[in-house]
């Protein structure tokens, strides 16, 4: 009888030893963390292009919720003081209203802040130069730029790995299975993950009326009229040329007639030259998009000009001489009214709906 | 009726055995191809034009600084046949030609499905055929031709079939060329086709066969017997609204059809 239930005892012992789990004997371990990745729909506007993903960064729930935390979170800057969205405010279109944007160091840097309001629709280079060709190549850069957050990879991804819930983070978006796995890379990727459902909603008063649901004012109509030469009984303005398409940006590279440069090595800014080395790209800069323009002022890649009026002003001038200034920028002639009417125009490019999507608000 | 069931078996073996052989046919007849490279190069004065540099336009100075054009319906023809190279391309001397080396390479477009065989016609059209002029960028990933949106001009419903830009001397100074000119042609009567027949083109498997097609720049400004008068044509839209806009519009598609050179 003893035998008996010494042998069932023995038998329960054994049982339950060998149900019971091992705790993980490696700490950084994260094999034990679920990962079960869930697609993220992002929603386009039919008239926008294509959203295109990269084949080795789909868009998931849980990278682009990683994204999201870091894009806001300062321990990304050498002395935690700033993040991504310090430069890019959401309350300001993913601008920062400021000319050009300083950094942790107060050091101010040359180019003002881009909005990045349908920045995964542009595939012709990033930055005002374009010298980055992905969103993950371009969201490695800020975190070790002397005048951006001044960090280096190394201390984030140490500070990253110190972060019970990053780890877990990046296992779930990533399916990581050790913290020494995280990489620089895949910060970057989750980054760009939550860059590219920064979309806008086609709504503006704009689309409205291209679409037959508003009515423009007469002022709006004429400035919409020159915008996009319409009428031959109106000015050409010659915006659409550089500010067309639905994102009202071809994304190219132009010189638009701000600094004069007799030589052409002669500009105070090389933009796009710098990166292509090709000396009638000096004092090239990428076209950005007018969606929302009248909420990302100050303008221009320096922020030399505080108001929409002054913009209007500067193309209707003609600009500068430089042998490579765009052909399209020459003196438009345009009476006060005109200008009026393009302003008006460019306020009906407005439409903030988009911002309220939860997704992109600080999780913090 | 065993003898029926062995016999249909027997048929369905030779019918499978049939259909293999047949199959290996047609993949040895897949071999008889070979790639045919067509090559367009911008030239100007004989020589291949560099963007940005300065030229002379019958005794003024001019300066291209943009020079594209949609491809459409590039084929070789036998008489009878045609085959497609190329349904859609976009060629823009705008980025080859910064330099003599890229400016002599021009760009190429190549097909290595190309069968065997004799041709005697080439044709290719210049603009957006009307079907796929009515999509737009947004219905194309961005490395396809048509997902440009830099390329279409969403007032006319149109890609923009070809540009021409640049400057031109005014004061007699070519040290500034104080004025420019913008050559933007669109919209479905601006759509030219090209033709050229007697050809002799021989694909040979093996090696690939070059086609060089050479554009006449010069000819882009040409009007009547001598060029436009770049102080009073100046730019265009081909703004349907405008009569004299169209007008000019014509004649510049024209000019492209007619500054195409076969080598």
């Amino acid at each position: 009888m003893l035998i008996r239930y010494s042998l069932i005892l023995l038998t329960a012992v054994f049982i339950f030893t060998s149900c019971k789990k091992e705790p993980p004997i490696d700490e950084n371990d994260l094999s034990h963390i679920d990962y079960n990745p869930v697609e993220y729909i992002v929603q386009i506007p039919d008239e926008f292009p294509m959203l295109e993903v990269p084949a080795d960064n789909p868009m998931t729930q849980e990278g682009v919720q990683l994204g999201r935390r870091l894009f806001y979170d300062p321990i990304l800057s050498a002395d935690n003081s700033m993040s991504c969205s310090s430069c890019h405010q959401l309350n300001l279109n993913f601008t920062d209203g400021k000319a050009t944007s300083p950094g942790i160091d107060g050091i101010a840097g040359n180019r003002s802040s881009m909005s990045l309001e349908n920045v995964g629709l542009f595939y012709n280079g990033l930055f005002w130069d374009g010298r980055s060709t992905s969103l993950e190549e371009q969201a490695l850069e800020p975190i070790t730029n002397p005048i951006e957050l001044n960090n280096t990879w190394e201390n984030v991804i140490s500070k990253l790995k110190e972060s019970e819930d990053y780890s877990e983070r990046f296992r779930k978006a990533f399916g990581i299975t050790n913290k020494n796995e995280i990489t620089k890379e895949l910060a970057a990727k989750a980054l760009a993950q939550f860059e590219r459902i920064i979309i806008s909603n086609a709504n503006s008063k704009y689309d409205q009326f291209e679409r037959g649901d508003a009515f423009p004012t007469d002022s709006e109509y004429n400035g919409f009229d020159m915008f996009f030469d319409i009428s031959p009984d109106m000015p050409d303005a010659e915006c659409s040329h550089c500010h067309g398409g639905p994102l009202l940006s071809t994304n190219e590279y132009i010189n638009n007639g701000l600094d004069e440069a007799l030589d052409l090595n002669n500009f105070p800014d090389l933009g796009r030259g710098e990166i292509t080395n090709y000396i009638f790209d000096n004092g090239r800069f990428r076209v950005p998009s007018l969606r929302n323009i009248a909420l990302t002022a100050p303008y221009m890649h320096d922020g030399r000009f505080q108001t929409l009026e002054e913009v209007i002003d500067h193309y209707d001038s003609g600009g500068h001489y430089a042998d490579n200034v765009d052909p399209l920028i020459y003196n438009l002639g345009l009476s006060e009214q005109n200008k009026q009417d393009l302003l008006a125009f460019l306020h009906t490019l407005t439409d903030t709906t988009y911002l309220s999507n939860p997704d992109l608000s600080n999780p913090f | 009726m065993q003898n029926i069931l062995k016999l249909a078996f027997l048929s369905l073996l030779i019918s499978l055995l049939f259909i293999t052989i047949g199959c290996d046919e047609t993949n040895s007849s897949e071999g008889d191809i070979t790639q045919v490279d067509v090559t367009f190069r911008a030239m100007y004065n004989e020589a291949p034009l560099e963007i940005n540099e300065r030229y002379d336009l019958d005794g003024r100075t001019i300066m291209i600084e943009k020079l594209s054009f949609y491809l459409a319906d590039l084929s070789l023809k036998d008489g009878i046949k045609e085959f497609s190279i190329s349904e859609i391309d976009f060629i823009d001397f705008t980025t080859t030609n910064t330099s003599q080396e890229g400016a002599a390479a021009g760009v190429q477009i190549s097909k290595n499905t190309v069968p065997l065989g004799d041709f005697d016609g080439l044709s290719l059209s210049i603009g957006v055929p009307s079907d796929l002029n009515e999509s737009v960028p947004s219905d194309f990933s961005s490395s396809h031709p048509l997902g440009r949106t830099s390329e279409h001009w969403s007032q006319w419903d149109s890609y923009i079939f070809s540009k021409i830009e640049g400057k031109y001397d005014t004061d007699g100074d070519p040290t500034q060329l104080e004025e420019s000119f913008i050559f933007h042609v669109g919209t479905d009567p601006m759509f030219r086709i090209q033709e050229f027949t007697d050809m002799d083109i021989t694909t040979k498997e093996g090696s690939s066969t070059s086609v060089e097609l050479d554009i006449d720049v010069k000819e882009l400004f040409r009007s009547g017997t001598g060029y436009i008068d770049l102080t009073v044509e100046n730019a265009i839209h081909s703004n349907p609204d405008n009569p004299e806009g169209f007008a000019l519009a014509s004649k510049i598609s024209d000019n492209w059809k007619n500054s195409l050179i076969l080598r």
